[in-house]
């Protein structure tokens, strides 16, 4: 018997001769971040690079500019419908719109929208909300310029036997890793992990490894049961996941919070590793300080990912060493330490050299040279406004936008509580001003989570 | 003992049996435990004459109590608040949050022994379980519910609880029956049997340690604490059921707001950082105003008064004081030690104490021998119906059709 | 084709071993080395479970010999892997690669009594207009009836557009035809490449794409369907 004639009768083990080394993998490791999407239009004799979740090369993906942000956006009391939306923000170049709102679905009700996250095919959007549990399901392929609510999963607590507060949404083939933060039984930090199925019928929920039940893992002494965000490594078959708090922190009043002594014993300390095929948690590392955004290396060799702690504003590297065994250790400071900046959203480099983050506190943008992981320096920074939270860059490295809220009830209070998205350009040196969305004086509310669109996705 | 077997026979009799023919084993207990309480508790449960306890009426109060629906936005049940295995309080946080993360002034008390209760509320503006609820339900920064009518409006859409408060009270939901329904689970959460309790009342002399012995002594003796924690002869409440001032409203209403100093705060085990008190009131609104009593009476001589909290089960129930200022029975003993803080209107019962080190362990280690024997059984009645949530859920994870 | 080398690698061993174990045969049949793109050593079969998705779609289909077929009946009684193709890709990272991971499969079978007997591996053709019955024959590589028994490997397609796109819609596998600049079809199509797990039972237990394409997976998740399949009945 003979097959050897057969044109598509690949030499064993994929890997081995059909070049995937283009095909940066571990894009899926911004799979939810919406960090990177954007990409110059790869030649056809050159491979091409895939953008992020976009997992077949066939799949049309953004190439040249990302055309429209989608911002997951808070409901504010005193603001339009105070009701909790998703804002599309035009920014084609030759556009007669760009930087101005295109486009605004409103869900109804706060929520506490926080983050989203697009389907492995990248036809719908799921953004959720931390407080009520909700998951709305936006249909962005039909008019990428005018997203439209698809589905609502109004029962995440009841299917998943108690986890609460869906957090990041992780495309995986055909489904959707999720963070749930907290329970329905205490409102504290014992939470899950939860798979959907792109069709929006739960699969699956797995616990957090907490002292009392590890489900194997090693680690007991540093386990808190704590949850936040979700990535993975398909080629080392690992996941990594961080830990915030629970509902009762995230929702309260944040200066309340602060002078409440045992409210503030109640933050996560971990940052799991797990076992992707499986889900099956490997190992419990000890972050203290509320890791939040996990980060995977793009390189093919870079067996690594950062973390930053929110409290205690450090950057940490999760390593696989030579040994094959995984360490997590703090790797540098961001800003003053003591005085709590509050580092939030990151988001690294195309090519693992250059690490943004944002500190919510003073409002500033921060670049991070992370050449060697071992030790990140801190080589630029930028005060955006009077609060930062979420920062997202084009493939390229040569757009980056930014914006404001991180909860409801954490954001500054008063003449401080500005809410926006800002959009700049980088030149290597500077951030350039090119657009400013004003999301009160708009009448929209809170800008939190944004996601790149592009209208060439869905055609050829 | 006190079984009264004949009434615990008929109150059984009189009960809707489960589809299989029998009352499930909870309700029965439950039941059983408002027949013959805890060693250590009052021997006759107060039950209002029209909201007699029927296992139909506990495990529709259970259901309705952990129900997250009850909240205008299915966020909050009464149970977020009440969290059973935090001793039926909230051990972690200092006062509570409510719908939308807004702020409760307030220290969550415990729902153990709320039987008992006579005047509900840190302000004791409320004195029947039956009407307690309605307060929570429809309070703004609590389960928010827009109307009375909205909460039934909701209990009415949910299948589940089709024909419930029929069978429970002969009659369809209304707000009467919501709060009896309520008010009958919670009347079952009845803690005793410590070892104070087998000590004092059981007669066993070696349910307690000699330290527990000194602190009673001194709970009773110099320390003064019966003043207001009332001990009796064949059981104990601990509580005068009165209001009283003793320093800790004003503290937080007038002596916090004068604060300018910086903010300690812990940011992960073993790091605790001073941050400005700038940055700190940057991300806060301003603490709410609380006066305590005078809220309800007007009486300027009810300012900052607020009511003794019984303390069985007080080593369950962390943090201390209406505001949760108080993180460890240590600082409560230390607190009352010095004699409260000064205020204009401080209770003149309390005075410093000169207590020792060795009198103030004493103290702590009496306070920590009045967990009660049956809190297991009593977290598992707690949590024997589930979580009520949003239903109607899409999972394929079942039997296919064949 | 025999073992590479890097198979003898201590943890790839051990694991083949216990592979082998469970099929009964004397050779392992699947390369169990790591690679770039897989670098780890894949879970021991029946460590783990493996949740429920959904119900297998079914749709009419046309076999080799252009017969009508339920999609459903056809797989039911074994596990299954189903995978979307279209005959005329040449993209290597597109159905080629899954093709040549169904391959790997199907080789492996020839040592692993338990896949051949209670495997069947499914191409189905997402092209109906150009990928007719007699195109899939072709397409398939090799012959049956003769060697070692192997997994049963079915090249499918379906008569029409419109017989085709309800079992797209339902397994939500997104296919779009491209069109040049003029418009003008290309014959070419953009697709999400996915690979379907089917239990016994028909309800989807995984689903695979591209960067979890790794035979190795595959195979120890049939077997561990095997392994709960064993349970099941003891109890």
């Amino acid at each position: 018997m003979s097959h050897q004639e057969t044109p598509f009768r690949a030499p064993r083990r994929l890997g081995k001769h059909l070049s995937l080394t283009a095909l940066n993998l571990t894009s899926l490791g911004l799979a939810a971040a919406g960090l990177v999407l954007a990409l110059a239009a790869p030649p056809a004799a050159t491979p091409a690079r895939a953008d992020e979740t976009c997992q077949s090369p066939y799949m049309a993906k953004i190439t040249g500019n990302e055309e429209y942000i989608y911002v997951w956006t808070l409901g504010m009391e005193g603001v339009g419908d105070e009701s909790d939306k998703l804002v599309t923000i035009d920014v084609r170049p030759d556009s007669g719109t760009y930087g101005k709102v295109v486009a605004s679905v409103s869900v109804g009700g706060r929520h506490e929208a926080h983050h989203s996250g697009f389907t492995d095919d990248r036809r719908y959007l799921w953004a959720g909300g931390l407080d009520t549990s909700m998951i709305y399901i936006f249909d962005v392929h039909t008019n990428p310029g005018k997203p439209t609510l698809h589905k609502t999963i109004k029962t995440f607590v009841k299917d998943t036997g108690g986890a609460v507060g869906p957090h990041t949404f992780y495309a995986l083939p055909g489904r959707m890793m999720i963070t749930g933060l907290s329970n329905d039984k205490d409102h504290g930090g014992k939470s899950a992990l939860v798979e959907y199925g792109n069709d929006g019928a739960f699969i699956a929920t797995h616990w957090i490894p907490d002292p009392k039940d590890m489900r194997g893992a090693d680690g007991q002494a540093n386990a808190d049961g704590y949850n936040y965000d979700a990535r993975v490594l398909p080629r080392k078959n690992v996941m990594l996941s961080s830990s915030f708090t629970g509902w009762s922190n995230y929702m309260m009043d944040f200066g309340k919070m602060l002078q409440d002594g045992e409210a503030m014993k109640r933050f996560g300390k971990t940052v799991t590793l797990w076992d992707l095929h499986t889900r099956q948690p490997k190992q419990v590392f000890s972050v203290p300080g509320a890791p939040l955004e996990v980060r995977w290396a793009w390189g093919p060799n870079h067996n690594y990912a950062f973390t930053t702690t929110a409290l205690t504003s450090k950057i940490w590297l999760i390593k696989e060493g030579d040994d094959g065994k995984w360490t997590a250790k703090a790797v540098a400071d961001i800003g003053d330490p003591s005085k709590v900046p509050l580092p939030v959203d990151i988001s690294i480099s195309a090519d693992d050299t250059r690490l943004w983050i944002d500190t919510f506190m003073d409002g500033t943008a921060r670049l991070f040279d992370i050449s060697n992981p071992e030790a990140p320096k801190q080589i630029y920074q930028k005060k955006i406004g009077a609060q930062l939270n979420m920062v997202s860059q084009s493939w390229d490295g040569n757009r980056v936008y930014f914006s404001t809220s991180l909860l409801a009830n954490w954001d500054k209070k008063g003449a401080d509580n500005e809410q926006f998205v800002k959009g700049y350009d980088w030149d290597g040196q500077e951030l350039k001003h090119r657009f400013t969305v004003d999301f009160i004086k708009e009448g929209l509310g809170r800008a939190h989570l944004m996601r790149f669109g592009a209208s060439s996705l869905y055609s050829s | 003992m006190r079984v009264l077997a004949a009434a615990l026979v008929l109150v059984l009799s009189a009960v809707p049996v489960l589809a299989d023919g029998t009352v499930a084993d909870v309700d029965r207990r439950a039941l059983a435990r408002l027949q013959d309480p805890p060693l250590g508790l009052p021997m006759v449960v107060p039950q209002p004459a029209d909201n007699r306890a029927t296992a139909a009426r506990i495990a529709l109060g259970r259901k309705l109590f952990f129900d997250r629906r009850l909240s205008h936005n299915a966020t909050m049940s009464c149970a977020m608040c009440h969290v059973p295995e935090q001793g039926f309080a909230q051990n972690e946080l200092a006062t509570p949050v409510g719908v939308e993360g807004r702020t409760v002034r307030r220290n969550a008390p415990t729902v153990l022994n709320a039987a008992y209760q006579v005047r509900l509320f840190h302000d004791a503006r409320e004195d029947t379980l039956e009407l307690q609820i309605l307060g929570p339900l429809l309070a703004r920064n609590e389960m928010a519910n827009p109307s009375a009518g909205h909460v039934l409006a909701t209990i009415r859409a949910q299948d589940d609880y089709d024909g419930l408060f029929e069978a429970a009270f002969g009659e369809p939901v209304s707000l009467r029956n919501l709060g009896r329904a309520i008010a009958a689970w919670e009347r079952t959460l009845l803690s005793g049997d410590s070892p104070f309790d087998r000590w004092r009342y059981g007669g066993r002399r070696d349910a307690v340690d000699a330290g527990v012995k000194r602190g009673f002594d001194l709970f009773r003796g110099k320390g003064g604490c019966t003043a207001c924690h009332f001990v009796g002869g064949d059981d104990a409440m601990f509580t005068d059921h009165s209001l009283h001032n003793t320093g800790v409203g004003y503290r937080a209403d007038v002596l916090d707001r004068r604060a300018a100093g910086p903010v300690p705060v812990q940011i992960a085990p073993g790091v605790v950082v001073s941050l400005d008190r700038a940055a700190v009131d940057a991300v806060g609104a301003p603490p709410p105003k609380d006066l305590g009593r005078m809220e309800i009476t007007n009486d300027p001589d009810d300012l900052y008064a607020f009511k003794t909290p019984g303390l069985r089960d007080v080593a369950l129930t962390a943090p201390y004081m209406h505001d949760g200022s108080l993180a460890t029975l240590a600082a409560v003993v230390d607190f009352y030690d010095r004699g409260g803080i000064p205020n204009p209107n401080l209770d003149p019962v309390l005075q410093p104490l000169h207590l020792t080190a060795a009198e103030k362990a004493d103290l702590v280690a009496f306070l920590r021998s009045l967990t009660g024997g049956n809190m297991a059984e009593l977290i598992a009645d707690a949590r024997s119906g589930g979580v009520g949530n949003l239903t109607a859920g899409t999972s394929y994870d079942r039997e296919p059709a064949r | 084709m025999k073992k590479s080398l890097a198979a003898a690698a201590l943890g790839a061993a051990v694991l083949s071993a216990a592979v082998a174990a469970a099929a009964g045969a004397a050779d392992p049949g699947l390369d169990m080395a790591r690679t770039a793109q897989f670098d780890f050593d894949p879970p021991k079969a029946g460590t783990y479970t493996l949740p429920v998705i959904k119900p297998l779609p079914d749709g009419a289909v046309l076999d080799e010999d252009g017969k009508r077929r339920s999609l459903r009946a056809l797989v039911a009684g074994r596990i299954a892997l189903i995978s979307f193709i279209y005959t005329r890709c040449s993209d290597p990272n597109g159905c080629p690669l899954a093709t040549a991971v169904l391959y790997d499969i199907h080789d492996a079978s020839a040592a692993d009594r338990a896949l051949a007997e209670n495997l069947h591996m499914v191409s189905l053709s997402f092209d109906p207009a150009h990928d007719t019955p007699e195109v899939m024959a072709g397409f398939r590589g090799f012959d049956t009836g003769s060697g070692p028994a192997r997994s049963e490997w079915s090249f499918l397609t379906t008569a029409s557009q419109a017989d085709l796109d309800p079992i797209l819609a339902d397994f939500d596998q997104v296919v779009r035809r491209r069109v040049d600049a003029q418009g003008k079809d290309m014959g070419l199509y953009a697709h999400q490449l996915r690979v379907y797990l089917v239990d016994r039972r028909g309800r989807v237990r995984n689903i695979y794409g591209l960067g979890f394409l790794d035979p190795r997976l595959l195979v120890a998740d049939v077997h561990t369907l095997l392994a709960e399949e064993r349970r099941a009945a003891s109890q």
